[in-house]
Order: structure tokens, then sequence, then C-alpha cells
């Protein structure tokens, strides 16, 4: 593929803090036109790869280049090109969404002709008008959150980098949000976009895994539940708690998880029946045993228990 | 995208928004903005009223020794009811042991003692002596008090002077003349040769509060502006809105100018207001050129909002922006301008550290204007080094908030 085809690309992007490794040698490449979702527990380098994206930080080692412009060199082309949603909420309470609107569309150098009716434009796509007059401390925090999208889109950059920006709103906003993203992205737009909610992520055309600073997997949703390692049973027994203890101190089990009111085992090879024997031999009653396709939070509570492992293995190792 | 134009079309349009921006927020919590001009018109009517320098009716006693008619002389324009209300005579006493009382109680603030012979010296035209005790526990009244007698005095030797010139000369021997005033005038004897005439410029009647309406304009000035801006930034990082302002195309000069803007017009309302308000309490009003005073003004205002903007950008918190602001500007200007000691009187080297103090050359310019009515003819050093020292701040200003900027995202 030529480079124009990728959004994003970064190649051994690196963030050091004082001793300790944010990102990792980062090596990711985002196809333009997609909704990127870019997974990972808290502390894995997320927000702070996205920082370096949107130049809010510098790079300690490696390159990244978004939209075409390399992040350290060409800043200037490449703050226009982008348009950010932080964590933290950024929007003035004591302005109202439309002056909100009008003070970011003002900083991104737009005309108040054009931007005027980039505002009513706005207004629509992201459903804002009813609240357009009222303070922004006022609304309710989808539509705060809607504002700040709405502010951040307002120059029609080519990239969006949102990160969590569904944190804490309900379902249906949460679903309404991400309705407006995917009209954005058939648009043409780039979304890179982190999220801890499984169900986002599945809208996601491609999804990223970091942890440590690492990218631990990469693909479409569908790419990576393919990919999962080993056969995964819904195992639904009583008393679940102990069943729970049982199946994760079977050698033979990769991984057991509670979910909902059952559990959740992974085996590498496909044998139930040992399962079911063995647990019975500790004194639980197992009702039902059938195997499941892994959801995406199997793949990623997966890939995360993998890790983990490894890296206390590596540290009793070196003990 | 937007229309790429010129660039300083962008530059514009950035510095209106974030000018809007700003404005917006004053208008929405008025409370700022009206604290902003309580806080003067509490300065003027502290100073204008209560923190006055003059001395009136400074309350003496007299120990008479003597018991003379020249004695009686010397006190009689003294006392109250004679033109003057410098002085107050409290009363007579006619022992030693009552002076200390008097002064520790501050019922008298001096005590003129007239020596037994007093009026045999002054009849056989020997130098005759008085002593005057002070209670100097406050030096600054103290002090006053001392040079007021001492012209009180002086006055008097002139009219025996003149008394006794004009009886050699055989002409009509009279009373002495009555005391001339001390606040000023024309002083004219009743006979002459001598003919003491003596006028204070520019503030005829002495007042300080006709002095300290410029000063405090200057003080408004230089304490308002900066603490004004100096919080601008930490609230913004405290928002959290500074990142997302940061991967915009924003840049540090836009934010200084663009966030100074609102600030002009509150600072010069407050200036106009102090004026007027000054003005209609003290009937003291500006001589100069109301033009030439806005011009100086606005020099010195920019100057100090960019100083405001300076300390934003390094300040990590509102609380620590304001009180360092506060301590940069209100110390300075109260000690070292010369709004409260005149420069004259200090160390050489403590007058060479104000000298460049854009406050000090605003304090030089505005008393310039506001009392001698002269303009920029005469003031064009001040307003040429306070034009130099804006420019700097403003590109320190500039250059500290792209500096801060760029290590606050870390």
């Amino acid at each position: 593929m030529s480079a124009a085809e990728w959004v994003v690309e970064t190649e051994g992007l690196t963030r050091r803090f004082d001793g300790f490794v944010a990102v990792d040698h980062l090596t990711l490449r985002v196809p333009r036109g997609s909704i990127f979702g870019f997974l990972g527990p808290n502390g894995s380098g997320k927000s702070t790869t996205i920082r370096m994206l949107c130049g809010l930080l510098k790079p300690s080692e490696g390159r990244a280049v978004v939209n075409g412009f390399d992040i350290e060199r060409h800043p200037e082309p490449l703050r226009q090109s982008l348009g950010y949603m932080s964590q933290r909420f950024s929007l003035y309470p004591d302005l109202t969404v439309r002056e909100n609107l009008e003070f970011y569309g003002g900083v991104y150098d737009l005309e108040p002709g054009p931007l005027a009716e980039r505002i009513e434009q706005v207004f629509d796509q992201l459903r804002l008008r009813e609240h357009g007059n009222d303070l922004t401390a006022a609304l309710p925090l989808g539509w705060k959150q809607r504002v700040a999208l709405g502010a951040a889109m307002l120059h029609q950059p080519p990239v969006l980098f949102l990160d969590e920006p569904t944190s804490g709103v309900d379902p249906a906003s949460r679903r309404m949000f991400w309705e407006i993203l995917d009209s954005l992205a058939v648009g043409g737009a780039s979304i890179f976009v982190t999220t801890h909610v499984m169900d986002e992520a599945e809208r996601c055309d491609l999804l990223g895994v970091m942890y440590g600073g690492h990218l631990i997997a990469q693909g479409t949703p569908a790419a990576l539940k393919e990919a999962f390692p080993g056969f995964l049973y819904h195992v639904d027994a009583a008393p679940l708690l102990e069943a729970l203890e049982a199946a994760r101190r079977l050698p033979f089990v990769a991984d057991a998880a509670m979910f909902g009111d059952a559990l959740h085992v992974t085996l590498p090879a496909d044998d139930p029946e040992r399962l079911r024997r063995e647990l019975e031999s500790a004194g639980v009653t197992v009702r039902d045993l059938r195997r499941i396709s892994p959801t995406l939070e199997d793949v990623f509570v997966q890939l995360i228990a993998l890790r983990e492992r490894a890296a206390e293995g590596a540290e009793g190792g070196g003990r | 995208m937007a229309e790429r134009l010129h660039p300083l079309s962008g530059f514009l349009r950035r510095v209106r928004a974030i000018a809007r921006k700003e404005a917006i927020h004053l208008l929405r919590e008025p409370r700022t903005v009206l604290v902003s001009f309580a806080q003067p018109v509490m300065l003027l009517i502290l100073y204008g009223y209560c923190i006055t320098f003059d001395l009136h009716n400074i309350p003496f006693a007299v120990w008479d020794q003597d018991r003379s008619e020249a004695a009686r002389q010397l006190v009689r324009p003294l006392s109250a009811g004679a033109q003057s209300h410098t002085f107050w005579l409290v009363g007579y006493i006619a022992h030693p042991r009552e002076i200390e009382p008097l002064l520790a109680t501050a019922r008298a603030r001096f005590v003129l003692v007239i020596p037994r012979g007093f009026g045999a010296d002054v009849a056989a035209g020997r130098t005759a002596t008085v002593q005057a005790l002070f209670d100097a526990a406050d030096s600054n009244t103290a002090g006053v008090s001392a040079g007021y007698l001492v012209g009180a005095i002086a006055a008097h030797n002139a009219r025996l002077a003149t008394y006794a010139v004009a009886r050699r000369h055989g002409a009509h021997v009279g009373a002495p003349a009555p005391a001339p005033s001390l606040a000023g005038g024309d002083t004219k004897l009743q006979w002459e040769p001598i003919d003491l005439r003596w006028r204070v410029f520019y503030n005829p009647d002495l007042a300080s509060r006709r002095f300290i309406i410029p000063g405090l304009i200057g003080m408004l000035l230089t304490i308002l502006a900066a603490t004004l801006t100096s919080t601008t930034i930490a609230r913004e990082r405290e928002l959290g809105s500074l990142e997302t302002i940061l991967t915009s195309p924003v840049g540090a000069g836009d934010l200084v100018i663009g966030k100074m803007a609102p600030y002009v017009l509150v600072a010069a309302a407050n200036v106009v207001m102090v004026l007027v308000v000054g003005g209609l309490m003290f009937g003291t009003w500006a001589r100069g050129n109301l033009l030439t005073l806005a011009s100086l003004s606005l020099l010195f205002l920019l100057g100090m909002l960019a100083l405001g903007m300076l300390i934003s950008a390094r300040a990590p918190n509102q609380q620590q922006a304001l009180l360092f602001a506060i301590l940069a500007t209100m110390l300075p200007t109260f000690f070292l301008t010369g709004f409260t000691f005149p420069r004259s009187n200090m160390p050489w080297i403590l007058q060479a550290i104000s000298w460049p103090l854009p406050a000090t050359q605003y304090l030089i310019a505005i008393r310039g204007v506001f009392l001698k009515g002269i303009g920029w003819r005469i003031l064009w050093p001040q307003g040429l080094w306070m034009a130099i020292t804006t420019l700097v701040l403003l590109i320190m200003a500039t250059r500290i908030m792209r500096v801060s900027l760029a290590r606050g995202l870390e």
C-alpha cells in the first residue's frame, strides 16, 4: 500500500517518563477512512500515543506521520488536519454551545461567514440545535460529549482523535454518539478512538490492543476473535465460586473467568469431557457445558491475561 | 478545510476568537470586573480622606517662663483663630512635670518652651532662644510639625527684623504684622520694606490628595492589570481546555494578545472611573491633555498586562499566579516608584534600581500631565521608555508562554 493510504503511520514510536516507558517502540499503521479502536487497560500507553500523534507530547524516539505530516517536522499543517477530543472535558462551562463552537472555529482560522454555516451543519449532524443557546454547564454529559465532538470536527479535519469520548455516558447517548462516528467515517473521515467498552470495539473497523506500551494485537474484530487461542467453553456450574477456583487449579485450563452467572473457560485442547470430569470430582455440579465463540471481551481478557502471566513468569524466572 | 488566506488574517481571526471568549467569561462572571472597580474606589477614599500626608490643627502647648509681650507675640500667630489652621494651642503649662504627660497622651504633639529673658533678648536685639519638645513616636508627623514650626518662627523673625528696620528708620511704629499664611499664597506684610512672597506651584493648596490621584492611577494600573491576566493560563490548564487549544493552530502570540485585549478595556474604564470619581470627590481634575494621558496610560497598561501574561505562563496554578502577581507589582510600586516615598530621598542604588521600572516612568509622566499639564513634548523620554519596556515584556511573555506551553503539556 502507498503511504497515502495510511492516515497514521508510526515507526518505533517511544515515549519515556522519568525512567518509565509509557510507549515502547510502537509501530502502527491505520488505513484512511476507517474507525480505528485503540484498546488496552489503563496505563497501557493509549493516551500517551494519542497525545504524541496530536503534537501535545514529543516522542523520545521513533517517528510518526499523521495525514502525511511528520509530527515533529510539520506541526503546523498537522494541527489543521486533526481534531482532538481529550479525556478531560475541554469546553467552557460558562459559554453557550454556540459560543464554544464559535471559539473553536475561530482558533482554527474559520472565517465568520463559513463558520456560521458550518455550525448550523454541525448542529444538524450532532443533533445539538435544541440546546444551541444554552450554557454548556447546564447540559447533560451526553450532550457535552457531542458538543466536544462538534468542536473537534468543526474545521472538517481528515483525522479525529477521540480519547475515551463516551466514558460516563448513558447507553442511549453512547449509541447516538457512535451513529455519528459511523456517519463521519462514511463521509471519509478517519477516526482514532480509545474505549473500554467492548460493544463499542465491535463497531470499529480495526482494533489495536495495547499492553505495557506495546501493541500486542491488531486486526478487525472478526479476525481477533478468529485468532483466539484455544477453545472457549461456557460452564454453568454450582456453586459458582468453587467451580471457578477448581477450574483455575486445573493444569490443562488456560484461563477461567466469571461471566455473568456462568464461567468462561479456555482450553488449549478441545477436551470438554475432561473438564467436566475434573470439575465434578472437585465436588461441583456441572449443569451445562458448551462451546461458544469468543466475544471481544474474551479476546481482550485473554490477551491481557497471557501477557500478565508471561510477565510474572519472566519475573519469577529472573529470581 | 479552512481557506488559507494571508497568514495575518489567520492570526487576527484566532486573536479575535480568543478575545471574544475572554470577554464572554468576564461578562458571565461580572464579579471580577466589579471587584476591579471597587478596589480603586476604596483606595481613593482611603488615600483621599484618611491617609493624608498634610497636617492640620497640630496640637501644642506652651510653657511660657518669660510671660512677656514678646513671648505672646510669638505664640499668637501660631494659635488657632489666626489665619492658619496649622497649629492648635491646647493650653499653657506652668511646670516641666506637665510636659511629659501631654506628649505621652498625644494631647500635644510638641511643647514650645519660651525661656526667661526671651523678651529682654528680643528687645535688645540679641538672638533669643526658644525650645520645642516633640513627640516623635510618629516621626513623620513630628518631622512635618517641626518643619511647619521652623517656618512659622522664620516668619516671626522676618516680622521682628522688619519692625526693627522700620523703627531704626523712624517710620511708623506699630504692632508687628499678623502671621503670614503657612500654606502659602501672597503674604503681604502691613508695611514694607521686606515683603515676603511665596507661592507653591502646581498644587497650590499643597494637598497631598492632589498628588495622590495620579499616583493612585499608576498603582491601580500596575496591580489591576497584572492580577487580571495572571491567572488566565492556569485557569485553562485547570479546566482542561488548554490541551485542546494546543492541538489547534493557536500559538503563544495569539494567546498573549487575544487574552490581553478585553482587559485593556476593563483597565481603561478603571482609569476613567478614578479620574471622574476622584474629580467629583476632591475637585481635582487633570490639568493636561486627556489624549496625552490616555496614550501614556495605554502604553504602560499594555506592558503591565504583558507582565501578568508572563506570570500566567509560568504559574502552576491560579493561587500562586495571583500571589506572585501581587508581590511582583504591589511592593515595588508602593516602595520604589515614588508613589509613597520620593525617589530623591532614596539611596542612589535604589534610585538606580527603580528608574527603569515602567511604573516609575509612568508615575513621572502621569503626574506631569495631571498636575503640571505638560505633554508629549516634555514627557517623550518617559513615553519612549514605556514603549520599549512594554515591547520587551510582550516579547518575553510570548517566549515564556511558548516554552511553558510546550513543557506544560508533558
